[in-house]
């Protein structure tokens, strides 16, 4: 067997993420670990490699162990403050970093150094995610700055993990940064602020920021300057959320990150600056490396520039050698320092987009471009270089965001360009914004005008039909198999590969086959209870895969920004492949049951929607049903003692409101909760029942006419005291009960209920304790799956 | 493994040899061994018979020296290039001496081998044409140096490139007139004797080593330089020289 390897950092770098991906998902099981070494080694003996190909094994083994080995050392958690856990503590620190700040909220990463509470006490490092609320009438100011020493009071917290299937993971995503605890803090518990500074190098690199910063806002100021400052210094966190997300719905987010095209400009003026002097090749070399790492630190050293600066230095370095770079192998090595610093940065959204783009264009560019004769070469380089990017992103997009946006290419074949001169002379004006005030001045002009081109542009596009579409997150075979067939028809002629075009249509068969064969075997009847803090959303699969929600969570008016419907129950629904739903139910009106369910009505096609008319209408209720009839969807009117056929085997009986109107009258009591839809499903043995917000005179009421047991049971009103009555649950004897709750100030859900519950020999899940709660009716048997065990 | 070898394997890591063509920059698979594609190897212009048995230039017709030989009364024994100096070979030049491109060096050194094998010359030392020190601290390599050291590392004959040396830091010749270029050179050369080891060049026949060849100006320097310090006989090998009718 001959062996001829032309890129050995390709393979080097695939090992060593292969060491990385086991040791994140395998938990670093060592002997799992040895037993696929050793299969590896089996399998190379059994091949009978021979001289160079046996070294070429070893050396894949070697850093797949280390893979392995790095991820392992660099991710053991930091437990130095868990004994503080949930406990109101004192905290000397220094305010590290800033990380969001909106109307209501400041954010910032203090370092620790001490904490207290009562009497013990810690020191250390430890880096914290603090929040500052603020009273958006008193307090506008930034309450601290970077480089402040700190006394803060509040409680200390362990930021919230995955919650519902497939979801966002926070504490995952904080640990990745090295933060393991979160706080908030009331203004009023800012104990102590005084100014303090860093060691050197932050020190020298906090000021160089502050100096960019200053004669960003001087000379540009508004809106442009944040956006300049996230283009050139990547400082996010003062972009405004809204340009940031009209940014990934057009597909153009990639231009708030800092990139090759900054790293060529740098290049350049750097290398016309060393040709005035007479140096050697060498020494210019050197002196374009410290510069490029000194930027790179100054931008904050995200996946983004670090492989652009690697790749310049290679290409750099190559004119000093005498080599030429290779695209591809100088981005495999510069994945492979990236992952060699930070091993978790692969599940970072920015590092897979980053390297998606560029190995596109390294891959496809040339191709694309070869074909587009016709058209002006100008217009066809970028047409080539937009295209053969977006041929490396628009799955991850899918993947991670759910989105596809139809227009992104024409929205860079605009913005890009505009985007590449504010960088330029971005750039410029920074570097002489101290020295030549009128220059400056006739600089920031013009970046204030097309900063503002570019943000209202985006804007206005943005809004145009089809801008962004919503779409289901591809599953992970089709990703790896999709970037497979990326790669091997991209060479020119087949190296190692006899018929690209024929592997690749073998490859496509088997998703075609694999997608189409994995529903027929997921026939189950299933539930999903989703985690959506305090409030109800309960996502049910008919074995014949029709799909129903009941309730979408959501908080009520006044509890922030967070939105349940855009963060939770549609990610949740897309990243489980559902784009359509066939029937939601709405239990009753309030806001911690329909709030979430606007987005998903908006984004997602809805055919059938059923309710019983509430009395007293919210604010979110009337939104809802305006776009219920613009969407022309159908609109059912339930009432006790109907009986819904969902799919073939799937009833829903509707136990209440009763068409009884004075019955109705009487249990009513000016509380909407009495209204809830209450209904049992039934499906071959099983029986589950969703109870709404229903409370005690209703449950009374229910107790004359219904006479079954049931095998699940949604507790009343987030397991409230107002509900749940022995004479109810006696009635029902459910076999398990779900309890859908979350962090809220009216004690749910109630210990005497989990008592009385406990009493029956129920078995009790509950959100808050459990995040989401999946129930699947299998073989006559229910299993129960949650997502945090205990 | 030396030193340097294990630097041009950790090179080879980062920078892949074998994967475009270097002269024509399109990813091939018909790779010749000394690393240009097969398309490149058959339409660069080889210097084909007939051709001026003292400079090595091709002539129009079979004559018993080229016009220019006839004039000038070169200082070398006898010459050979490789190129006609065309514009694909003035931009691979280009490339391989301002851009840097050293990894041109392996085909130009195979390519020189190949003319040397068809010549059998005898000789005893390999000699670049020098480079100023100042101009090669600015540029970071002597090209004739690279080319010389790899005919010397294929033929075993021992290479010396500190004993010729350049003394003035001249202009670029490239644009100067054959009498400019001659006074522009004059003096320009020197054999230093280095480590008390005198005579270097005495009673030896020299291999001198340059990357073009235009008027013969710098090959008559740098050989009556050598001469004069002893040498018996100065060879001339360039890799590509003008046509000269």
């Amino acid at each position: 067997m001959e062996l001829k390897i032309k890129r050995p950092a390709i393979w080097i770098t695939l090992a060593y993420i292969i060491g990385i991906l086991i040791a994140v998902y395998m938990k670093w099981k060592s002997n799992y670990l040895i037993i696929a070494l050793v299969l590896l080694a089996l399998v190379g003996l059994a091949t009978r490699l021979k001289g160079k190909g046996v070294y070429l094994l070893l050396t894949l083994l070697l850093f797949i162990l280390i893979g392995a080995t790095n991820t392992y050392i660099q991710t053991r958690p930091d437990t130095d403050l868990d004994s503080f856990l949930d406990k109101t503590v004192t905290i000397y620190g220094q305010v590290w970093d800033l990380a969001q700040q909106t109307d209501s909220k400041t954010t910032i990463i203090l370092e620790a150094r001490r904490v207290k509470h009562a009497g013990i006490e810690y020191e250390g490092k430890s880096k914290i995610r603090t929040s500052f609320y603020l009273d958006p009438e008193k307090d506008r100011e930034m309450p601290v700055n970077i480089g402040d020493w700190v006394e803060l009071k509040g409680k200390l917290e362990r930021p919230q993990g995955l919650r519902n299937p497939k979801g966002f993971d926070y504490r995952a995503y904080l640990a990745r940064r090295g933060i393991h605890y979160t706080m908030g803090v009331a203004n009023r518990n800012i104990l102590s602020i005084n100014p303090g500074s860093f060691s050197w190098p932050k020190s020298w690199l906090m000021s160089a920021r502050g100096y960019m910063e200053q004669i960003l806002e001087r000379y540009v100021g508004g809106s442009g300057s944040r956006l300049l400052k996230a283009m050139i210094i990547g400082q996010k966190w003062s972009l405004p959320s809204d340009v940031k997300e009209q940014f990934i719905n057009t597909g153009i987010a990639h231009i708030l990150a800092i990139s090759g095209l900054h790293v060529g400009f740098v290049v350049l003026l750097l290398s016309w600056f060393t040709n005035l002097l007479t140096l050697s090749p060498k020494a210019k070399f050197f002196i374009q490396c410290t510069v490029l790492a000194f930027y790179c630190l100054l931008v904050g050293g995200n996946p983004s520039v670090i492989r652009a600066t690697t790749m310049a230095i290679i290409v750099l370095g190559g004119r000093v050698a005498g080599r030429k770079a290779d695209p591809i192998n100088s981005l495999s090595i510069a994945a492979f320092l990236i992952l060699l610093l930070r091993p978790l940065d692969l599940l970072e959204v920015g590092f897979q987009l980053s390297f998606g783009a560029v190995a596109g264009i390294a891959l496809y560019n040339e191709k694309i471009e070869s074909k587009l004769v016709r058209i002006p070469e100008a217009i066809a380089s970028s047409i080539a270089v937009i295209l053969s990017a977006q041929l490396g992103t628009w799955a991850l997009l899918a993947y991670h965001f759910n989105t596809f946006s139809p227009i992104s290419f024409i929205a860079n074949l605009i913005f890009v360009p505009i985007a590449g001169v504010i960088v330029i002379l971005g750039l410029l004006l920074i570097m002489i914004g101290g020295f030549i005030p009128i220059v400056a001045k006739i600089l920031g002009w013009w970046l204030w005008l097309l900063c503002s081109l570019l943000i209202n542009g985006n804007e206005w596009v943005s809004y145009l039909p089809w801008a962004s579409l919503r779409v289901v997150s591809p599953g992970i075979v089709f990703m790896i198999a999709y970037y497979f067939i990326l790669l091997i028809l991209s060479y020119e002629r087949p190296l190692w590969i006899k018929r690209p075009w024929r592997l690749s249509a073998i490859v496509i068969l088997i998703i075609l086959l694999s997608t189409g064969i994995k529903p027929a075997f997921e026939r189950d009847f299933k539930i999903v209870f989703l985690d959506v803090g305090q409030g109800d959303c309960i996502y049910i699969r008919t074995p014949d895969r029709k799909h129903i929600l009941v309730d979408g969570g959501g908080r009520p008016e006044g509890w922030g920004d967070f939105d349940v419907g855009t963060e939770i129950v549609l990610p949740f629904l897309l990243k489980n492949g559902i784009n359509e739903l066939d029937l939601v139910v709405m239990s009753h009106c309030h806001d911690d049951h329909i709030g979430g369910l606007i987005p998903v009505v908006e984004d997602l096609k809805v055919n059938t929607f059923m309710e019983f008319p509430p009395r007293d209408p919210t604010e979110k209720y009337g939104t809802l049903k305006e776009l219920i009839s613009r969407k022309d969807i159908e609109n059912i009117q339930a009432i006790g003692g109907e009986s819904y056929r969902v799919g073939k085997e799937v009833f829903i009986d509707i136990i209440y409101p009763t068409l009884d109107s004075s019955l109705l009258d009487s249990l009513y009591g000016e509380n909407e909760n009495n209204l809830s839809l209450v209904m049992a499903i039934r499906y071959q043995d099983a029986s589950i029942m969703l109870t709404g917000d229903i409370e005690k005179q209703v449950e009374s009421h229910l107790s004359k006419i219904w006479g079954q047991n049931i095998s699940v049971l949604k507790v009343a009103h987030h397991g409230s005291k107002t509900s749940s009555t022995d004479k109810w649950l006696d009635l029902l004897k459910p076999r398990i009960a779900i309890i859908q709750s979350g962090k809220n100030s009216f004690g749910h859900p109630d210990p005497q209920v989990i008592d009385r519950l406990l009493e029956r020999d129920t078995s009790v899940y509950r959100n808050d304790k459990n995040g989401a709660i999946t129930c699947v009716y299998k073989g006559g048997k229910w299993h129960i799956n949650t997502i945090i065990k205990d | 493994m030396s030193l340097q070898e294990v630097w041009q394997s950790f090179l080879d890591i980062i920078y892949p040899r074998d994967i475009r063509c270097p002269i024509c920059g399109v990813k091939r698979d018909d790779m010749l061994s000394w690393g240009v594609c097969q398309s490149c190897q058959s339409r660069l212009p080889f210097i084909e018979p007939p051709i001026c048995p003292k400079c090595g230039r091709m002539m129009l017709i079979d004559n018993r020296l080229c016009l220019d030989c006839q004039q000038a009364n070169h200082a070398f024994y006898k010459g050979i290039s490789i190129f006609e100096f065309s514009t694909e070979v003035k931009g691979l030049i280009h490339r391989y001496k301002y851009r840097g491109e050293k990894h041109l060096s392996i085909p130009m050194i195979h390519w020189m081998m190949e003319g040397l094998k068809v010549y059998r010359w005898d000789f005893d030392i390999i000699v670049p044409v020098p480079l100023h020190p100042s101009r090669e601290r600015q540029r970071g390599f002597n090209q004739a140096k690279i080319l010389a050291q790899g005919l010397s590392k294929n033929t075993d004959i021992p290479l010396d490139s500190k004993s010729l040396i350049r003394v003035k830091n001249t202009p670029h010749q490239t644009k100067l007139n054959r009498q400019e270029r001659k006074r522009n050179l004059q003096y320009a050369f020197r054999v230093k004797e280095t480590d008390g080891k005198l005579k270097v060049f005495q009673d030896k026949v020299i291999l001198l080593v340059d990357d073009v060849y235009t008027t013969g100006s710098t090959a008559d320097q740098c050989s009556r330089v050598l001469l004069d310090s002893g040498a018996s006989k100065v060879y001339l090998i360039t890799l590509a020289t003008g046509a000269n009718f």
